[in-house]
């Protein structure tokens, strides 16, 4: 503002409102004097002068009101101008500062990066498992899955979500607290015939769940009750939307077509919605109605028998109903109507939980992942907590840097908040640079994670939505506090005289909120690389589970040959033919027939043993028969404990054999060998079975995955056909090139079975699944899909969790110690740049280079010390609650401690020897003469 | 001078005269007042409430802008000045006014 010639600013315009009417005040009084003065230089005496000027004036109570309104208005807009031009001035010096030193931003940047990353990938995975509902579905806090808990005799009190197809209609008919129910299932099916039979994932369900969901189709229509009664329901099929897509093109005109699925032929009526994947994450194709499939598999009494559970139940809650009343209600209904065994137990109840299956009850494999998630969200936060210690550090050492310069400005009047409001600017500026970068790796980091060890959970569409972006915010917000409380306390306690003096340096006075924070971060490192070495091992652990079969080099092909109406000796010709031929391909070992897929499928019949008045049945239920070929405990590497195993001399006609399994033997007859001891398989009151006799105990297949539970299974040749069999499974065995078990690769790509691990031998066996399906496909034209997978493809499932936690765990271990280094490194580079005077004074007084490194890798080294034993403690205690998720690995070892402290305290000398080294490089001349 | 014969002033006008009398140079209120009565020849008598009311809402409007100095008997008193935007202002209101009062002429003229 410009001022003419001869008016100065001799005052600066006051604020507030009292000081606001003295000015109003002055300004009027000073007219009133004026104009007295003037009247008395007129000749007016004083007091006529005064009534006159005071009535020229008018009123002057109204006029102070009035002016006094016009002046507030216009001092707020004052002032509000200047805290906008202020906060500009603020992000002007914000972005210069950004210019000047851009390493240090850059590293405040992608310190905080890696910290929001780290946390939006883990809330992404614990929102998909346990928050966000399934897609497409409305209103998902009023839908509830149903569980059955009963006790069973040979299991215990037991919870299951299947149950069979007269439940669900009994539910559905006379449930009063729910106001639809639901059936669904599903399964793999083929589609399809011949060279274009292909593998679909089939969903089973009701005309009601579409209902209960809430869902609309994107194309035609969903099924109704009409199409999906029993006894006969109408072949129909919704299909899922990127399967329309994939092999239809979009087109439009799809609704007609026929599609042949299993043995029947549906009409498409309709195609669902993008990524709607029903209630669970896995993605389905086809939707067909339950009462058609359940027809075709289960013949026509499928809505009235109680043999075969196979149906999970979800309902919609009623308006105002609970979910306790709703349970109660329906345990009533239930043990009303359900078969006398569930009515005389009294444990027998009815459970909901919520939609998402993750929170179901009972130990289902997502569920243990939901546990791992909210685990990983809890480590995440610790990494960022790490981060922003390491932010704050920074920051700080800049503000004590600055502390001369800080001084002035508040010597100059301009007011601590104001320099506060600056910092904050700054760190506004940083997080919003750190949270770009968050979500570029929050995107790829999800991707990666979901190619690599979410595989069947549907990614949908994408990683980006709003719930991450509201997160994102929150986490921002909360680092911004975080980093920014550190230099601010500092900032605002500084003590301005001292700062002013010249050659303000700390000398050997240590801040002590530096200090603090790397001893956090210590702390924070160390738990996080000591969970990461227990989740390592624990997966190792599981990795090297014996399974009693190798899963490494065998593989298992099966075609449902029922498809093609093929009587079962046809079937069983077919396999026999397929062995032979098999056998003879290169780089096959051996071949073998079974009636069983391992993890797959099981049979158990009437068993009685010789000697024994009741059969000891464990948990896993059982005993399991499976029939076999003499080459097959060969081809899968079983090995035989005992005895022998089959020969072709165990066929029709000659004396029927046994092999058990050695828990089954033990079980059985403790203490005495097996072996010619007599059982009677199949067989009833009218037709008593023969004795077979044991000749031969082999080792233990963990048919239900990594549990280390006691397993009855046997097996009988299957020339003999002690019972009907009507399934068939073809066992191949590889060669294996090399010698050495322990080349592994990691392969990642877009088809659904490319990323896994896979050692030299997984290889091996990989490269036969071609050539076998050639084979059977050679042996008969017009075949449905032909099954062929190396059977470590049916193990992979059961590691997936423990995968998740060692990768992730591994992941962020790596991550915290990465900043827990720059923290350490950065705080001592500070240190022996403020303390060069005194590194000159010593090294003058005579120091040896080595005196002065120790002195300063003492400080840092003090500090990773404490931290370690810190962090050891706290592991310690919280590892009680990560026992469960761990796979044989006692929480209490205490290698797993050793190794992570010792990796910290490995980096911190690292860390620490740099800047040591440097501070011997002083020149005590220069530093001595500088301020 | 007999009040009968001092003319009233509109609320608009007054502004007008404050601005022009301000394109003078910076005063305080004061001397706005004294400067209107001599060039009108105490023919205009601005109330003085008026005139503090018309100064400090234009100065809300951003078309002055005050500041405390001295006056010429070193006193303590409040100097206005133009802004650009009151200099605006100014033209465009005298421009209003000349044509308003060029309006009421030819009426008055014809008869």
């Amino acid at each position: 503002m410009k001022f003419p010639r001869g008016v100065r600013r001799w005052f600066r315009l006051r604020t507030g409102a009292t000081d606001v009417l003295h000015d109003i005040d002055d300004e009027l009084q000073f007219h009133i004097e004026s104009r007295i003065e003037d009247l008395v230089r007129r000749g007016s005496t004083e007091a006529a002068a005064r009534a006159q000027a005071l009535r020229e004036f008018g009123d002057v109570c109204e006029a102070r009101e009035k002016l006094c309104g016009y002046a507030r208005r216009h001092r707020e807009r004052i002032q509000r101008n200047e805290w906008w031009s202020d906060v500009g001035t603020d992000f002007r010096l914000a972005f210069r500062f950004l210019k000047q030193r851009p390493g240090f931003v850059l590293l405040l940047a992608l310190t905080l990066g890696l910290g929001l990353g780290a946390n939006l990938v883990t809330f992404d995975v614990a929102d998909r498992l346990l928050f966000r509902p399934p897609a497409h579905v409305v209103d998902a806090d009023g839908i509830r899955r149903i569980h059955f808990q009963r006790t069973y005799s040979f299991l215990g009190l037991n919870t299951s979500s299947y149950t069979t197809y007269v439940d669900f209609l009994d539910l559905q008919r006379h449930s009063r607290s729910l106001s639809n129910v639901a059936a669904f299932a599903s399964s793999n099916a083929a589609l399809g015939r011949g060279d274009d039979a292909r593998r679909v994932r089939q969903g089973i369900v009701t005309a009601s769940f579409f209902d209960v969901l809430g869902v609309r189709p994107h194309l035609g229509s969903f099924y109704s009750e009409a199409e999906d009664s029993p006894p006969h329901g109408t072949a129909v099929v919704v299909l899922d939307y990127d399967f329309w897509q994939g092999n239809f093109g979009g087109a439009r005109d799809v609704l007609g077509t026929q599609l042949l699925i299993g043995n029947t032929s549906y009409a498409v009526i309709g195609v669902a919605p993008r990524g709607f994947t029903g209630v669970g994450l896995q993605r389905v194709d086809v939707w067909t109605p339950a009462s058609v499939v359940a027809e075709e598999r289960m013949g026509s009494d499928f809505a009235t028998s109680r043999n075969m559970t196979w149906l999970q139940l979800i309902a919609r809650l009623k308006p105002d109903v609970t979910t306790e009343q709703a349970e109660q209600e329906a345990t009533a209904v239930w043990r009303r109507v359900a078969e006398p065994r569930v009515q005389d137990d009294h444990t027998a109840r009815v459970l909901l939980s919520p939609i998402q299956e993750a929170r179901g009850p009972g130990e289902t494999r997502l569920a243990r992942q939901g546990k791992v998630a909210t685990w990983l969200g809890g480590v995440s936060l610790l990494v960022l907590l790490v981060a922003c210690a390491n932010a704050a550090n920074l920051m700080l050492a800049r503000t004590i840097d600055n502390r001369r310069e800080i001084g002035i400005r508040i010597a100059l009047g301009i007011g601590r908040m104001r320099l506060f409001r600056q910092l904050v600017v700054e760190g506004l500026v940083l997080v919003t640079i750190a949270a770009a970068g968050a979500l570029l790796i929050a995107h790829y980091g999800a991707t990666l994670l979901h190619a690599v060890l979410l595989r069947d959970i549907h990614a949908g569409d994408g990683v980006l939505n709003a719930r991450m972006l509201g997160f994102l915010a929150i986490a921002v917000l909360f680092t911004l506090a975080a980093t920014l409380l550190p230099p601010g306390i500092q900032m605002l306690r500084e003590a301005v005289i001292p700062s002013l003096r010249s050659g303000a340096r700390e000398g050997r006075q240590r801040s002590r909120l530096r200090v603090a924070l790397l001893f956090t971060q210590a702390v924070f490192s160390v738990v996080l690389l000591i969970g990461a070495t227990l989740f390592v091992r624990s997966l190792q652990n599981a990795a090297r589970f014996d399974f009693g079969f190798d899963p490494h080099r065998t593989l298992v092909a099966d075609v449902d040959l029922h498809l093609l109406d093929m009587k079962t000796a046809q079937i069983r010709e077919f396999y026999e033919q397929a062995m032979e031929r098999v056998a003879r391909t290169p780089g096959v070992e051996s071949t073998a027939i079974s009636s069983a897929v391992p993890m797959e499928s099981s049979r158990a019949t009437t068993f009685r043993a010789e000697g024994v008045d009741s059969v000891p049945i464990p948990p896993t239920g059982g005993p399991y028969i499976t029939l076999v070929t003499p080459s097959y405990f060969q081809t899968t590497d079983i090995r035989v404990l005992e005895g022998r195993a089959f020969s072709n001399q165990d066929r029709k006609g000659t004396a029927p054999v046994a092999v058990l399994g050695q828990t089954m033997a033990r079980l059985l007859w403790p203490g005495e060998s097996a072996l010619g001891k007599c059982v009677y398989i199949g067989g009833d009151d009218d037709n008593p079975a023969a004795c077979s006799t044991v000749v031969g105990v082999v080792e233990d297949v963990r048919t239900h995955g990594i549990v280390r539970t006691d397993v009855m299974q046997y097996y009988v040749p299957l020339a003999q056909e002690q019972v009907r069999n009507s399934t068939f499974a073809l066992f191949v065995r590889a060669k294996s090139r090399t010698a050495d078990a322990g080349a592994w690769s990691l392969r990642l790509g877009r088809d659904a079975d490319a990323a896994s691990l896979r050692s030299s031998q997984d290889i091996d066996a990989a490269a036969l699944v071609r050539p076998v399906t050639r084979e059977l496909q050679a042996i008969r034209s017009g075949l449905p899909y032909v099954n062929v997978r190396v059977l470590q493809s049916l193990v992979d499932p059961q590691l997936e969790s423990w995968r998740l936690g060692a990768v992730l765990f591994t992941t962020f271990g790596i991550l915290g110690l990465l900043l827990a280094a720059i923290g350490l490194y950065s705080m001592l580079s500070w240190a022996v740049a403020s303390r060069t005077r005194e590194m000159g004074v010593r090294i003058a007084l005579g120091a040896r280079a080595r005196d002065v490194i120790t002195l300063i890798m003492k400080d840092g080294m003090r500090v990773a010390a404490a931290g370690v034993i810190v962090g050891i403690i706290l592991a310690a205690a919280a590892s009680k609650f990560v026992a469960p998720l761990l796979f044989d690995v006692s929480p209490r070892e205490p290698l797993p401690y050793l190794i992570g402290g010792a990796i910290l305290l490995a980096v911190a000398l690292l860390a620490t020897i740099l800047p040591a080294r440097r501070a011997t490089t002083v020149e005590p001349a220069i530093t001595l003469k500088s301020d | 001078m007999p009040k009968s014969e001092e003319l009233e002033l509109l609320q608009g006008t007054l502004d007008l005269l404050v601005l022009k009398t301000l394109s003078w140079g910076a005063m305080h209120g004061y001397g706005v007042a004294r400067w209107i009565r001599e060039t009108t020849d105490n023919v205009l008598q601005v109330e003085d409430r008026a005139l503090y009311v018309s100064l400090h809402r234009m100065e809300e409007r951003g078309w002055i802008v005050s500041e405390w100095g001295l006056s010429e008997n070193n006193r303590k008193a409040k100097y206005y000045e133009l802004t650009p935007a009151g200099r605006r202002q100014l033209r465009s209101q005298s421009a209003r006014f000349a044509s308003y009062a060029e309006a009421v002429f030819k009426v008055l003229q014809t008869a």
